[in-house]
């Protein structure tokens, strides 16, 4: 009975520290800022449809070292559980993406060339086979059942940094650091809270770049169109395939 | 009069600070507006068709599409990428929180207390023995009275009584005596036994409180071993514990060390690279200069000399269509005729026929005999120096190309020159010239540009065209 007193006791004492590590969270977020970013989330979670426009700048680090930045303007219209549509123009041309419950859709008119496939039942699930597909959707963790999930994840530490000029308003500035990117987020208070700037800056990649979005003309009681999630081809647009992943082209070296 | 002095005054001592201030801010007042005039456009527009920018310029050629962009990705891709170098810095605040927990950890555990119980209480000492109850009667009975004598005849009788008395008081002086003397003796003998018992009780009550002190000492010791055996544990434990504490920032330490090292090789190599082409373009822009034509850039203000122009269209190369030449490898339409090539062409001879090569065009003569006609990149050709807008694209077995308008280059590091090849199947390209033939084959559609067909994919949300056999 000693022995085992004896091993019971040898065993805390192994584990002990294991055990407080793993209870000692190195997430430190001030009450203040995770309160304000719950609330805008939570907005976001409850619509149960909203449109919302992004201007959005984003850096491009050439492999001279050289940082280009690039301009994108992006309407997204979600209706929960499972529409989405992003119309996008860019630089990089334009594209429209398009999700109606069933098959997802990737168009670009500057082509007249489009890629479907079948699609998930849930507007997360098909975000995440977009991005299988290395498909880019612009700020697609708003659109998710979780907006916040990454305040509880990854974030290492954040505060509210106060009341900051945005666009002729104040709004919330708040400041979050992940291990790899830095955020800021400005959320307009009162009654519907919403997110009107992030900045993302990737400090851990090459040449620190750097992508901004701003968000505006939020409505939480959109007035959707029949048919606005469902494709019907141009006339003359050709439906093409995505290229295996195992075919390396221009651009996917380092 | 004092006024006039006052600001005579004033103005002397004034005068060296104002000409002072103006010396200062002069330059930067005088400085021409950066952007406005025509050193800041030609500074823009050089960044544009060097740097090859993105957009419209990338499908020129610009090299826009190299460098994906970063992702939009507030949770997920940083996530995805934080939550293992999340662990990075965790690890590297979970140092300091592993100390303040080993100094959080509870102290040492308070002294046991005394294991040693308290002193048994002595025994009460026994009591003196041979209490005043217990002393011999012997004066009691010396106080007994004598008895009377009587007559005469009584006399000779008390006479006989007396001695008979006195015999018998003899005797019974004899017997008290005796019995005295017995309980003397008895007494003597109690005594003894009272000092015996005593002296073996004291005996055995220092014996006692010989073996209660060795018990407690004992016991002390005992307690005393224990906190040391209790301390030692704990010493040892702790020991334990700060190795581990210590091989494990140490294995913390060393992922980190390894991560970084590897970060840094990846950053090495990314530069390295990046270093590379950027020898290569400052080569082939070098080339461009030695072979006169370093003022192509400069004749437009978008520096583009297509022959359709338009600012929109990606470029002037009409594959197979007839065109007028405008001048330089800009005019460049495959099937247009020249009288002559521009100045500065190079003769590139393939097989039989004396190509002359310019920037990345190729002029054959004319089947009439007279002047030139413009050509697609004759396969085999060898020139010192690609199209400087050409974009680097990677083959099947990780081959670098240069793509210039449908064009593949290769190096050719022996010759040290840049050998035209046939399109390498499976590669990748995201633009094509204008002039290709769009036509299905087996329900599937493809691009056909000279001989080379071309199949679109999606890549991501990005149309790239695959080099394919049909």
């Amino acid at each position: 009975m000693r022995d085992l007193r004896g091993i019971v006791t040898a065993v805390l004492l192994f584990i002990s520290p294991v055990l407080c590590a793993e209870s000692t969270s190195p997430r430190v977020v001030d009450a203040k800022a995770d309160r304000i970013m719950e609330r805008a989330c939570e907005q976001l979670k409850s619509a149960p449809a909203f449109s919302v426009t992004a201007d959005i700048s984003y850096d491009d680090v050439l492999e001279s070292g050289l940082k280009v930045q690039y301009q994108r303007y992006s309407e997204v219209v979600l209706d929960r559980p499972n529409h989405l549509r992003v119309d996008g123009e860019s630089d990089k041309g334009t594209r429209t993406i398009l999700y109606d419950g069933k098959t997802f859709t990737v168009f670009d008119p500057d082509e007249n060339m489009y890629v479907q496939a079948p699609a998930p039942d849930t507007i997360d699930a098909t975000l995440d086979k977009l991005e299988e597909r290395g498909v880019s959707v612009p700020l697609d963790d708003l659109m998710s059942s979780e907006p916040c999930a990454w305040l509880h994840e990854g974030i290492l530490d954040g505060f509210y940094g106060g009341r900051h000029y945005l666009d002729g308003s104040f709004a919330h500035h708040l400041l979050f650091r992940a291990a790899a990117a830095d955020f800021q987020v400005w959320i307009r208070g009162g009654e519907v809270p919403v997110i009107r700037r992030v900045i993302i800056e990737y400090r851990e990649k090459l040449g620190v770049p750097r992508y901004e979005a701003r968000l505006s003309d939020w409505n939480f009681r959109p007035a959707i169109e029949t048919g606005e999630f469902s494709f019907t081809p141009p006339e003359g647009a050709s439906r093409i395939e995505f290229r295996a992943a195992n075919n390396v082209g221009e651009g996917d070296r380092p | 009069m004092m006024k006039q002095i006052s600001l005579l005054k004033a103005t002397r001592v004034l005068l060296p600070s104002v000409l002072a201030t103006l010396l200062l801010v002069g330059p930067v007042l005088f400085a021409p507006t950066p952007g406005v005039d025509g050193e800041g456009v030609a500074w823009a527009g050089k960044f544009d068709r060097g740097g090859g920018g993105g957009g419209k310029n990338a499908r020129q050629g610009g090299g826009g599409k190299k460098a994906r962009p970063q992702k939009s990705k507030i949770d997920r891709k940083p996530r995805a990428s934080s939550a293992r170098q999340g662990s990075i810095s965790r690890a590297s605040k979970e140092r300091p929180a592993a100390r303040q927990q080993k100094q959080a950890r509870p102290k040492a555990k308070p002294q046991a207390k005394s294991q040693a119980k308290p002193q048994a209480r002595a025994k009460p000492q026994q009591r003196a023995s041979g209490s005043a109850k217990d002393q011999p009667f012997a004066r009691k009975d010396a106080r007994k009275p004598q008895q009377k004598a009587s007559s005469s005849k009584s006399r000779e009788n008390l006479a006989k009584r007396q001695q008979s008395q006195s015999q018998r008081d003899q005797v019974k002086r004899k017997q008290t005596s005796d019995r005295q003397a017995k309980q003397r003796s008895a007494q003597k003998t109690d005594t003894s036994r009272a000092k015996a018992t005593q002296d073996k009780q004291t005996q055995r009550k220092a014996q006692r409180t010989e073996r209660d002190k060795q018990v407690r000492e004992g016991r002390q010791e005992y307690a005393a071993n224990k906190q040391d055996i209790r301390s030692d544990r704990k010493k040892a434990a702790e020991e334990l514990q700060q190795n581990r504490f210590d091989h494990r920032d140490e294995a913390r330490e060393d992922r980190q060390d390894h991560r970084d090292e590897a970060r840094e090789d990846r950053q090495k190599h990314q530069k390295n690279l990046a270093n590379e082409r950027r020898d290569l373009y400052e080569d082939i822009y070098d080339d461009r200069r030695y072979w006169g034509n370093d003022n192509y850039w400069d004749d437009d203000d978008d520096g583009h000399h297509y022959s359709n122009d338009d600012d929109d269209d990606d470029n002037g190369w009409l594959w197979g269509i007839g065109g007028a030449v405008i001048g330089g490898v800009a005019g460049y339409a495959i099937g247009a005729a020249v009288n002559e090539p521009p100045e500065g062409t190079v003769a590139v001879p393939v097989g039989d026929v004396p190509y002359q090569y310019y920037g990345g065009a190729f002029y054959e003569p004319a089947p009439s005999g007279t002047g030139y006609v413009t050509t697609a990149a004759p396969v085999g050709a060898a020139v010192e120096a690609p199209p400087i807008d050409c974009t680097i694209v990677f083959g099947p077995e990780d081959e670098g190309y240069c793509y210039f308008q449908g064009a593949f280059f290769i190096y050719d590091e022996s010759a040290a020159q840049y050998v035209v090849v046939e399109p390498p199947t499976g590669t990748a390209v995201t633009y094509l010239p204008p002039g290709y033939e769009e036509l299905t084959v087996a329900g599937t559609q493809y691009m056909k540009l000279g001989g080379t067909y071309y199949r679109p994919y999606y890549e991501g949300d990005e149309v790239t065209y695959v080099v394919s056999e049909v």
